[in-house]
């Protein structure tokens, strides 16, 4: 594996204040990489600086070496080139992250259109396949409505859909199942998982739930009030974690959970 | 898109809301019937003495308001009045003699043209100002600023000002009227811009534009300010949304992101606004077309009202208050088709 | 209005707001800037016309009294087009539907003619109808129509539209149906003779052939066409014919075989301008050759201006206050007189007016037939300070009354009754002033709520005392203060009415013309002797043309392009 994402020494103030401190982390190619951390840990920022998409009031410094560019001095022009072809983001709440002026058809066929250079139809027909791939029925139906008109679930599939759309290297997914019900998150973590491998994507796995994050992810890193505490393996959080942080949040994990995990 | 707006269309006509709105609908007018038939017999001033000159004999003024019934009790005018609207006849003009509802075709279009101008105007500087200054905090500064000189200045006054320098002493516009006289545009739809499009009058045309300009202007400026307003405020709020992150994420231009992707949800109170502000320009034009002698619905309504010509004044209220209540109509129509999530109900 | 809807930050709001401050200061300056060099303009021309009009002010209404020029003629070509910047909507062209007041149906009287024509003195002469007699107890009229008239469609005017057009005015709603309801028959001679029989005698019927809404129209389009197709497309037999009528535009040309002879213009267009500003920018700008009712002050500036000149002429409207006797205040004759000797109209009319008007002192104009040249009725503060003490009044002990006044209905009215009202102050009339409409002035009128003083401006432009002491005094008439009195069974303290009746009986009863005029001279000076009325001024109206036109405006207030030439 080579190194995909470097991120080093990043960070965040929010007017002035700083929320994320001295963040370093690497993500391999076709990795799922955990951030695990309780809720104002900092690691939505994280997520959103990679793609620089901070909010205006947010300024970031340090570096995020992407196949070994910094997205944090390029060109807009060049990011904008990164942006939905190498590098998506799927936020917490499917429901809010669709344009509720716009088809469905719009939402997806517009960023294939945008970096594959394909045609309405070409896109069109692309956008079938991929609403199939993440489970949706009768894509063809799904495409004529409006996001208001399917539930949150099937959102979050769209979104997956969007974000796998032009089979990006790295996907930044922001909690994507806290808004959905224990069922609909099981399927679309299976879902995410199994695009993940046939792509070969790396996934940025944002999370507040640490016995989620061992489930999927490959290493995880522990954040605690803007830094990271610890980076660890999937497999030997249990041997390796030495962070009081971390040992309080694996206490906190159920035992019947603990079981499934293993 | 025009299919779809046809769709919804019939959908509406076809759906249950339909009417319940036209019971809406029928509610308002009544309401607006008994309040356009009481407020001028409430308040003082008698037509016939306004209308007789000196001269006639008891007896003709006591004839003449037995032939405009204004000798029976009220409730009994009203419902003359009523039976007349309902097999729509608004009536004879006291004080013209002639058939209301003629009065108010004569002149309505001069008056709808010159709104639905100002509405192209205003739209069209009030959207372009209100995303620029949304998104460029410095330009914002100075549109803030024009926008309160634009807010605290009465349409009037603008008016006023832009006779006094553009046509009385920079002589760049004319005074009043609207067109040039000698200038002729063949009638088709009575708005004289477009007829004279239609019928290929190019001088006519730039004329009539040259000659709306100024009034449009006036009645312009304040509602450009109005709309800038809110669609900043509106503009800024959707700029922060989810969707437009993930619109973002897709990468996509910024102007792509402002104009198409957020624009459609921020329209939404500017859409609203401009209904309102239509309805309310109708009868709020009066005094600009008066200064600009903008031979509208204003000075019509004007001397109705000064000469307590009941009739004219009931039909004209009642005019308005149909056509306010169509444009809500076609609004909500409007809305339902930009804003997918508002459904008939 | 909340201006900071959103959040701006403190800096920004207060750079916003000095922008904006800035530019209101802008405007404003700019606005005081073209208001005070207005004014100076002014003085520097009222002085001018003060000059001028004591030396051309005469004692008939014929001549105007002041002519403000200030440029040099020059010689250019003769334009073939005038347009008048009208001050009133015009809406239908049917002759006989709204009702009006004077210069409002200038534009009709430019595509009709009317039965009978009428004279700068006001005098009744031929017109349509060549020469009329009365038959016996002047209870019926013959009426000879002139041969040789052409309508503007190219048929003859004959006996038949004339007998067309009066049954058609007599028949509601139109506008003055009922002043010709007296006409019981009407009869076609032959084609060139109407017999009218009258159910009584009406003295003033001849003066309302020459008026208002007498105008002739031909049967057979009216029949053809119906009412309001005819008032969009008219047919008349006067100078002019309408060449294309929009709303707001009245475009004419020269009828060519007008019995009169052609008018000198070619094209007139009477252009919808009803803001008096906005006239006087049309002239200014010269998109219109000819305006009139603007401002005083705008009248000053434009006479002044290169190219344009101004004429103030005196008209048929003459200012009074109508004074009601059903409150014992105003029932009392010392303060009625009291107030009418407290007023000094001289200052008014220089002062306020600007030299606009005229003093009167009855009802009765200078060119009015029932007009006294011997009488006056003098400024005398201190006959009016002690005829208040007679009833006990005094400045420390002021009769206290209510006025009501228009604001901006008439010249300056307002600034006029503030002016009366400081002057009773000085002698014990303590006034307090209230605004209303027409409307209400009309209402207020007739159901006997007046106030103790009503401002109001009484027309007369047939000259006839009928339509000035007679319906404005007479307690029979349905225009008079009385009928509210009477209406609601009100108390007439002066204890006058009946006298009153008495006196000016003679002016609708009389048949001998002579005597009949005679007696309505004596009615004028008598009810301004009880202090029934307050004659005021006659007013004047300010005209802006032009340099190059030429045109003595008409003292009835008419605009007649016929008169017009460059
Ligand atoms: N736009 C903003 N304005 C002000 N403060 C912000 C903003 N966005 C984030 N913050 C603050 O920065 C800190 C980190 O926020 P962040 O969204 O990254 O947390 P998080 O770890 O994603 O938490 P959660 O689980 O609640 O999403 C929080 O304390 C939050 O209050
Ligand atoms: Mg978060």
């Amino acid at each position: 594996m080579t190194k995909l994402l470097e991120v080093r020494e990043l960070n965040i103030k929010i007017f002035g204040k700083p929320v994320v401190k001295n963040v370093s982390f690497e993500v391999e190619s076709g990795e799922v990489f955990g951030l695990v951390g309780e809720s104002g840990a900092g690691k939505s920022l994280t997520g959103k600086a990679i793609i620089r998409l901070l909010p205006p009031e947010a300024e970031a410094a340090g570096k995020i070496l992407f196949k070994g560019n910094d997205l944090l001095s390029i060109h807009e022009k060049a990011m904008r080139k990164i942006r939905g072809k190498e590098i998506t983001l799927i936020q917490q709440d499917p429901v809010t992250s669709l344009n509720p002026s716009f088809k469905i058809k719009d939402q997806i066929t517009d960023i294939m259109k945008l970096h594959l250079g394909l045609t309405s139809k070409e896109a069109e027909e692309r956008a079938v396949e991929l609403l199939k791939k993440v489970g949706i029925t009768s894509p063809e139906k799904v495409l004529h409505k409006y996001p208001h008109q399917i539930s949150g679930g099937m959102c979050q599939r769209v979104m997956i859909a969007i974000a796998f759309a032009c089979e990006p290297s790295l996907v930044i997914a922001d909690e994507p199942t806290t808004a959905l019900d224990v069922i609909t998150q099981a399927l679309v973590i299976n879902l995410m998982k199994q695009i993940q491998r046939q792509y070969n994507t790396a996934i940025i796995f944002i999370t507040h739930n640490l016995a989620l994050a061992l489930n999927i992810c490959d290493r995880i890193a522990v954040m605690n009030n803007g830094s990271i505490v610890e980076v660890l393996d999937a497999d030997r959080v249990f041997e390796d974690a030495r962070h009081e942080y971390t040992l309080s949040l694996l206490t906190s994990i159920p035992t019947i959970e603990k079981s499934f995990i293993r | 898109m025009g299919s779809t707006l046809l769709h919804e269309l019939l959908m509406a006509i076809t759906s249950y809301y339909l009417f319940k709105r036209i019971l809406q609908m029928a509610a308002a007018l009544l309401g607006t019937s008994l309040v356009a038939f009481l407020i001028f017999r409430i308040i003082p001033g008698d037509p016939v003495s306004l209308m007789v000159g000196p001269g006639v004999t008891e007896e003709y003024i006591a004839q003449l308001k037995a032939y405009f019934k204004l000798d029976q009790p009220l409730i009994i005018q009203y419902l003359y009045w009523v039976a007349d609207l309902l097999s729509l006849n608004l009536g004879t003009s006291f004080r013209y003699g002639s058939s209301v509802s003629s009065l108010i075709f004569e002149r309505l279009p001069a008056t709808v043209e010159l709104v639905l101008f100002t509405l192209m105007i205003a739209v069209f500087f009030g959207v372009i100002t209100g995303v620029v200054a949304a998104v460029r905090q410095r330009v914002n500064t100075v549109i803030q600023a024009l926008t309160i000189s634009g807010l605290a200045i009465p349409h009037f006054l603008w008016a006023i000002i832009f006779v006094i320098f553009f046509a009385a002493i920079l002589k760049m516009f004319p005074a009043s009227g609207r067109v040039d006289i000698g200038v002729n545009i063949q009638t088709v739809t009575g708005f004289y811009l477009i007829d004279a499009l239609i019928t290929g009058n190019i001088d006519g045309f730039f004329n009539a534009l040259q000659h709306i300009t100024l009034p449009a202007i006036s009645l312009a400026i304040g509602m450009t300010a109005f709309i800038q307003r809110t669609l900043r405020s509106s503009m800024l709020e959707v700029l922060r949304e989810d969707y437009i992150l993930t619109d973002r994420m897709k990468g996509h231009s910024e102007l792509y992101i402002i104009f198409v992707r957020s624009l459609k949800n921020a329209l939404m109170p500017v859409i609203t606004l401009t209904g309102v502000q239509f309805t309310f320009l109708l009868g709020g034009s009066a005094i600009v077309e008066r200064i600009f002698g903008w031979p509208g619905m204003g000075n019509l309504l004007f001397t109705a009202v000064q000469y307590r010509d009941y009739t004219l004044v009931q039909g004209i209220l009642m005019f308005y208050t149909f056509i306010t209540i169509t444009v809500n109509f076609l609004v909500d129509i409007l809305y339902t088709y930009i804003n997918p999530k508002v459904e008939f109900k | 209005m909340n201006v900071m809807a959103d959040k701006s930050t403190r800096r920004n709001f207060l750079s916003t707001v000095g922008v904006g401050v800035a530019s209101a200061v802008i405007f404003g300056v700019g606005g005081y800037f073209l208001g005070s060099s207005g004014s100076r303009i002014i003085e520097r021309t009222v002085t001018q016309a003060a000059q001028t009009a004591t030396v051309t002010r005469t004692q008939t209404v014929t001549q105007p009294t002041t002519v403000i020029t200030t440029v040099t003629e020059t010689a250019a070509a003769r334009p073939t087009r005038l347009v008048i910047a009208w001050p009133f909507e015009i809406v239908t062209l049917n002759p006989y539907r709204f009702s009006r007041n004077i210069p409002v149906e200038s534009p009709m009287a430019t595509i009709y003619d009317r039965f009978l024509s009428q004279t700068r003195d006001l005098l009744q002469v031929p017109g349509v109808v060549e020469s009329w007699e009365w038959g016996a107890e002047k209870t019926s009229l013959d009426l000879r129509v002139r041969k040789g008239i052409k309508f503007h469609d190219g048929t003859e005017l004959t006996a038949e539209d004339v007998a067309f057009s009066l049954a058609t005015m007599k028949t509601p709603p139109n506008a003055y149906a009922g002043v010709w309801g007296v006409i019981s028959d009407i009869q076609v001679v032959n084609p060139s003779l109407v017999r009218l029989t009258l159910s009584r005698f009406d003295p003033s019927i001849i003066a309302w052939m020459g008026f208002l809404d007498a105008f002739v129209v031909p049967k057979h389009v009216w029949e053809r066409v119906g009412p309001d197709e005819f008032g969009k497309n008219p047919v008349g037999s006067g100078p002019y014919k309408v060449k294309s009528y929009r709303p707001g535009i009245l475009e004419l040309e020269r009828f060519d075989d007008y019995w009169r002879g052609a008018a000198a213009i070619k094209e007139v267009v009477f252009k919808e301008v009803l803001d008096p500003r906005s006239r006087a920018v049309e002239v200014e700008a010269g998109t219109s050759d000819y305006t009139l009712e603007v401002d005083i002050n705008d009248f000053q500036r434009l006479s002044s201006l290169q190219g344009l000149k101004g004429v103030s002429q005196l008209v048929t409207d003459v200012a009074i206050l109508m004074i009601p006797t059903y409150y014992p205040e105003t029932g009392d004759e010392n303060v009625r007189l009291a107030m009418h000797y407290a007023i000094d109209k001289e200052a008014i009319i220089n002062n306020i007016l600007r030299g606009h008007a005229r003093v009167v002192h009855t009802t009765e104009a200078p060119g009015y037939r029932a007009y006294d040249p011997d009488f006056k009725f003098p400024y005398d503060p201190a006959k009016a300070a002690e005829l208040l003490s007679k009833s006990g009044y005094s400045k420390s002990n002021p009769v206290k009354i209510t006025v009501a006044t228009f604001k901006g209905s008439f010249p300056r009215d307002y600034e006029v009754m503030q002016a009366i009202v400081a002057m009773w102050a000085e002698v014990g009339i303590e006034a307090q002033l209230e605004v209303i409409t027409i409307a209400q002035h009309f209402e207020m009128r007739n159901t006997g709520k007046m106030k103790h003083a009503h401002f109001y401006v009484w027309s007369n432009a047939t000259g006839d005392p009928i339509n000035s002491v007679g319906h404005s005094q007479w307690p029979n008439s349905p225009f008079s203060t009385w009928r509210g009195l009477k209406a609601a069974n009100l108390t007439d303290y002066s204890g006058l009415m009946n006298q009153a009746t008495e006196v000016i009986n003679p002016v609708f009863l009389e048949k001998d013309e002579e005597k009949r005029i005679a007696a309505a001279r004596q009615a004028a000076r008598w009810v301004v002797e009880k202090g029934l009325v307050i004659p005021l001024y006659q007013l004047a109206q300010l005209h802006i043309m032009k340099r190059d036109v030429k045109y003595d405006p008409w003292p009835q207030g008419w605009v007649l392009p016929y008169y017009m030439s460059y």
